[in-house]
């Protein structure tokens, strides 16, 4: 009985918890889309693809998904295809390249395409987590305009 | 109408090589540093882009974006630089330059963007 009653206590506690944003992890090396995934599962809630083609199958049939961070090079559809594909289509999400293409034109390019951040692996993931927290709130702004 | 662009660069060879290469499709001015390029823009109203090095003395290229972004908004900024990584190309369209390109710089590449900046294209 006592028990019982502390647990009802407790429960208005989870009330307050702020919801989980989703984000897609997208890489073709399974050790690093992986490895994000366990890092930024405690902060969000994660899907994973492991190329563009899987990628937009996910984003289409799971509308929660607010960041893509994305590798550049992959098969069947790359990153900046993969972006493409999504600033061309209805959905509003924030675009995060981490990659280890060391090409500055691609960088520019993705940039000035709209993406909200390109990132260089070995990634920081204290920088990736706080991007993706920043970018979350930037497309909060843009929706609301 | 002829545009006015100003080429900003310490190096005079640098410089006086990109002067020489546009000289006949615009009207040029120069600046060997981002100080006196904030003077020129000043004194000259009509200048279109602005093409500029990164690593200058006295004020450097993203100090001169920065001043250009928060006093004339109708100028673009190209960025021309040899000391490039992807951590400051991300950070310059971030802060908002028209384009960053590498050194040494294709001239007709060059031209192009100048070309898409003043006809307001993107890229």
């Amino acid at each position: 009985m006592i028990t019982r009653q502390i647990m009802n206590q407790k429960e208005p506690d989870f009330i307050d918890v702020q919801p989980q944003h989703s984000i897609l992890i997208v890489d073709d090396d399974k050790n690093i889309r992986e490895g994000l995934a366990r890092a930024l599962s405690d902060a969000f809630k994660t899907y994973k693809a492991a190329n563009g083609r899987e990628a937009m199958d996910i984003i289409n049939s799971n509308s929660d998904i607010r960041i893509v961070v994305s590798d550049y090079e992959m098969p069947e559809l790359n990153g900046i295809e993969l972006f493409d594909m999504i600033r061309n289509g209805k959905t509003k999400v924030g675009f995060i390249f981490v990659t280890g293409s060391t090409s500055i034109e691609s960088a520019v390019d993705a940039m000035k395409k709209g993406a909200f951040d390109y990132m260089t692996k070995p990634v920081d993931l204290m920088k990736l987590e706080t991007t993706i927290h920043h970018a979350i709130n930037n497309t909060k702004e843009m929706m609301a305009h | 109408m002829q545009h006015s662009i100003l080429i900003v660069e310490d190096e005079k060879m640098v410089r006086e090589g990109l002067v020489r290469a546009f000289s006949n499709t615009y009207r040029m001015y120069q600046a060997s540093n981002g100080r006196e390029a904030v003077d020129v823009i000043k004194k000259n109203s009509e200048i279109r882009v602005i093409v500029s090095d990164l690593k200058m003395p006295e004020l450097d290229g993203f100090e001169l974006l920065e001043q250009v972004k928060t006093t004339n908004k109708k100028i673009d900024v190209i960025f021309v630089t040899a000391f490039y990584s992807i951590e400051s190309a991300v950070d310059a369209i971030k802060k908002g330059a028209f384009e960053y390109m590498t050194k040494p710089v294709d001239i007709k590449k060059l031209e192009q963007t100048i070309k898409n900046a003043i006809e307001g294209a993107d890229g």
